[in-house]
């Protein structure tokens, strides 16, 4: 073979390479997508509201601030896993502080945030993204249903299907890693976690009301309520919000981070 | 009140006071605060060496001579540049070489920093770190 002729096969082999990489995702072929022409063209009804906007978190002692109190019944794995936390927070430390070192905070913590969150409403997905890592949900209204278990890849957001009931977005999230996640400071969430959002609108559509609903035998008994309440900005935008490793390491806070 | 002893800057003598927290900090939005004492603010007087206008923490270096006139450097973090703006901060608030007060909540163990509370500049301009909230305005609102 002269070289002409193996820089032809090569250049060919790359390019049947590149088009069986297209679109290779677990669940490809599975759905029509989110953004297809004739999926957002396909005739729905009228949505109650929409949630395009930018939103922030009211930060409201009520319920918790930026965590979700009362809390439920631990389990006795939970329950060590807090004293644990609380203890080497009496003796002014951090324990398994996992996002203070670049992991994900994860559904539902992402929500709770300082930062705005961008919400960009389709007829067949709702796109948030939190200004907080730039990290990005995606909720499928096209009336798909979550993926097989066997094809489910864990995530931190995990995987989200919406459905309207009245005036009610009602989302479904499940398919949640286990793995360094934690519902807030101390709690860990478990690969059994599910969680329900009840979105409701509010102030004439200035606000709008989150109810979770979680629930995850392996860390607590019975489903744990909180609702938060979102005010619209109509003067801010998200902004590039990444988490470096070599820099966080360089706080003055990281070495009191005990990660075991 | 308690009494703690602070660094002054460079070639001036040490003298001890301390104060009440001015303010009330929430836990930081990225991680605790824990390691940080907020009944407690100290001040610290010095020379900025670097200043990371960052999401989604910002954090000052500033050089310090200790009350044996050795340099040391310490770091403080605070919010982002979306709540800092609000109280007039911008990217060149803190050039290298400027010469700066620091209020700070400090490391409990007494390790060298702190979380920031605010900054007295060269002219005499106190900006705080301390978290705003934005609320917006009725006129702006749908309707």
């Amino acid at each position: 073979m002269n070289l002409g002729r193996l820089s032809i096969t090569v250049a060919s082999a790359c390019l049947l390479s590149a088009a069986s990489s297209f679109a290779q995702t677990a669940l490809e072929g599975q759905y029509l997508s989110a953004l297809a022409p004739k999926n957002l063209a396909e005739h729905r009804s009228a949505r109650p509201f929409d949630l395009t906007g930018t939103w922030n978190m009211v930060i409201d002692a009520k319920n918790g601030r930026h965590e979700f109190r009362p809390l439920p019944e631990l389990s006795a794995a939970a329950q060590a896993a807090l004293d644990k936390y609380q203890d080497y927070q009496r003796r002014g430390l951090e324990y398994r502080d996992d996002p203070g070192a670049c992991w994900p905070l994860g559904m539902p913590r992402i929500m709770t945030r300082f930062w705005p969150i961008q919400i960009i409403q389709l007829p067949t997905m709702v796109q948030l993204t939190t200004m907080f890592n730039n990290s990005v949900r995606w909720i499928y209204t096209d009336g798909r249903p979550h993926p097989p278990e066997d094809l489910l890849v864990d995530t931190y957001n995990g995987h989200s299907v919406g459905r309207w009931e009245g005036a009610t977005l009602v989302v479904d999230t499940i398919g949640m890693s286990g793995d360094h996640h934690w519902i807030q400071a101390g709690i860990p969430a478990g690969p059994k976690l599910h969680i329900v959002e009840r979105y409701r609108m509010e102030d004439g559509g200035n606000a709008f009301d989150v109810e979770f609903t979680m629930t995850d035998p392996d860390n607590w008994r019975g489903e744990w309520k909180n609702t938060k309440r979102f005010v619209r900005q109509e003067r801010t935008d998200i902004e590039e919000h990444v988490c470096i490793f070599e820099q966080v390491r360089d706080l003055p806070s990281f070495k009191y981070n005990v990660r075991e | 009140m308690k009494s703690v002893s602070i660094l002054l800057p460079w070639g001036l003598l040490a003298v001890a006071t301390a104060f009440s927290a001015a303010y009330t900090l929430p836990v930081s939005a990225h991680h605790s605060a824990a390691m940080f004492d907020a009944s407690k603010t100290v001040e610290h007087k010095g020379t900025v060496k670097s200043f990371l206008w960052n999401n989604p923490h910002c954090l000052l270096v500033l050089g310090v001579r200790d009350e044996k006139g050795e340099p040391q450097d310490y770091s403080y973090e605070f919010d982002g540049p979306g709540y800092l703006v609000r109280n007039g901060w911008t990217r060149t608030t803190l050039k290298p070489g400027d010469e700066i007060t620091v209020t700070s909540n400090p490391l409990i163990d007494g390790g060298r920093g702190g979380k920031l509370v605010d900054v007295t500049l060269a002219d005499g301009r106190r900006l705080s770190a301390a978290p705003k909230l934005f609320t917006p305005s009725e006129k702006d609102k749908a309707q």
